[in-house]
């Protein structure tokens, strides 16, 4: 099962998946991108049927990318967050697709946002969230340990990686994301066909007394 | 389980003198696992017109955008504001369009006639009609919301009295709701203005 977690703060939002593609005790391949950059300052990680997740994530990317080119106006988050769940919702009493998703963006005038959507087209504004198995654990650490304060991205960083040793020993093999202001920031995706590879993820550890202020 | 309890949640609305009010929960979540502690599922429709929307929260959001397309359009058209008793009409034949692939949601109308007194209104999910003078009630703990409206409701109960009532009645019974819960939003709808209150309920 696939594990998403996204984390918000006050000027950037936070995304990490793993990257197991899996059926039953078969593990397929183990640098799957799950995570999708719609354009950019928008990510959406999806966690589902891989098939239907595919098919419907990319069938999103272009029609926002379609609409930006015809209209020369960018969608900001809440208006792709809006599209997505009309477009799930209108398949799911004809052709459901299975996907689950997290959509994580920065828009100029309202900062940071994040999105949880589910595959019963279930929207709904989030500080913080996660998919799969790992939300099970990680919602409630993150209900005890997410602070508004958290607004360091650093600090952002430091609580995903921090209170979830599980991330950070998929991390040697897997991807995390970030949405800033003005550009990706992509996490040590050493296997990721994505472009800009800061050193390692290691080197942005922080100590977790950095939250603490 | 039912497909109207996997997200969880419940809307109850009571009349006083000359005015009415709508409560719900704040819970959203998945089947037992809490999503969001911060969920609104009573909408302003007019100034004195709130609907409430209990059941799969897909169908509760698409309601939502359907009504208030549903008014927008009403308002070009007729050039006035609906009345609670129409919009009631409107709500439940909308429903009942979809009769044979329904919309999971059981709506709850609360709003004030254009004479003042109040008209409450429920309906399951095919949009039949129930309309009341008291108090109405829906979603996961209906029945337990039944019980305490019906020992705490007493005629013609001013806005702060009405409150009161609403807000024990409601907290009472969510206790006793796993799906329900996560705090309380109130709304007194009055002739003078709409009031809104968040109360803290048991947050576990």
């Amino acid at each position: 099962m696939d594990s998403l977690i996204a984390i918000s703060g006050r000027d950037f939002v936070l995304m990490a998946s793993d990257v197991t593609s899996a059926r039953s005790i078969v593990v397929m391949k183990e640098d799957m991108d799950k995570i999708m950059e719609l354009d950019e300052h928008k990510l959406l990680g999806f966690a589902g049927e891989p098939g239907d997740c595919t098919a419907f994530t990319e069938y999103i990317q272009k029609n926002v990318h379609l609409f930006a080119l015809r209209s020369g106006i960018t969608l900001d988050t809440h208006a792709v967050g809006n599209f997505t769940r009309n477009e799930l919702a209108v398949a799911l009493r004809k052709r459901p697709y299975n996907a689950n998703m997290l959509l994580a963006g920065y828009d100029e005038h309202v900062g940071p946002s994040l999105y949880y959507l589910d595959y019963l087209a279930t929207l709904h504004k989030m500080d913080f969230s996660a998919l799969g198995y790992a939300s099970f654990f990680v919602l409630s650490t993150l209900d005890r340990h997410w602070k508004k304060k958290c607004v360091v991205l650093a600090c952002g960083i430091s609580t995903l990686l921090s209170r979830f040793p599980a991330v950070t020993t998929q991390h040697s093999e897997g991807s995390s994301v970030i949405v800033f202001p003005g550009q990706f920031l992509t996490l040590c995706p050493c296997r990721s066909s994505r472009g800009c590879c800061p050193p390692c993820v290691s080197s942005f550890l922080v100590p977790v007394s950095w939250c603490a202020a | 389980m039912s497909i109207l309890e996997y997200n969880g949640g419940c809307v109850v609305a009571m009349a006083g003198k000359n005015c009415v009010a709508i409560a719900s929960d704040k819970r959203l979540g998945v089947q037992l696992s809490t999503i969001a502690m911060d969920c609104n599922r009573v909408f302003r429709m007019t100034d004195s017109l709130y609907l409430g929307l209990t059941g799969l929260h897909s169908d509760v959001t698409t309601l939502h955008n359907l009504f208030n397309y549903k008014l927008n359009l009403y308002a070009m058209r007729e050039g006035r504001v609906i009345k609670p008793t129409t919009f009631a009409s409107l709500v439940s034949s909308t429903l009942y369009e979809k009769r044979f692939g329904p919309y999971f949601a059981e709506p709850v109308i609360a709003g004030l006639q254009p004479d003042g007194t109040p008209f409450l209104c429920a309906m399951d999910l095919l949009g039949a009609m129930a309309v009341a003078d008291d108090f109405v009630v829906s979603g996961t703990c209906a029945e337990s919301l039944f019980g305490t409206c019906e020992t705490f409701y007493r005629k013609d109960m001013n806005p702060d009295e009405l409150f009161e009532t609403l807000g024990q009645s409601l907290m009472a019974a969510l206790d006793r709701d796993c799906i329900s819960g996560w705090g309380v939003d109130v709304q007194i709808i009055t002739k003078e203005g709409v009031t809104t209150k968040s109360l803290k309920a048991r947050m576990d």
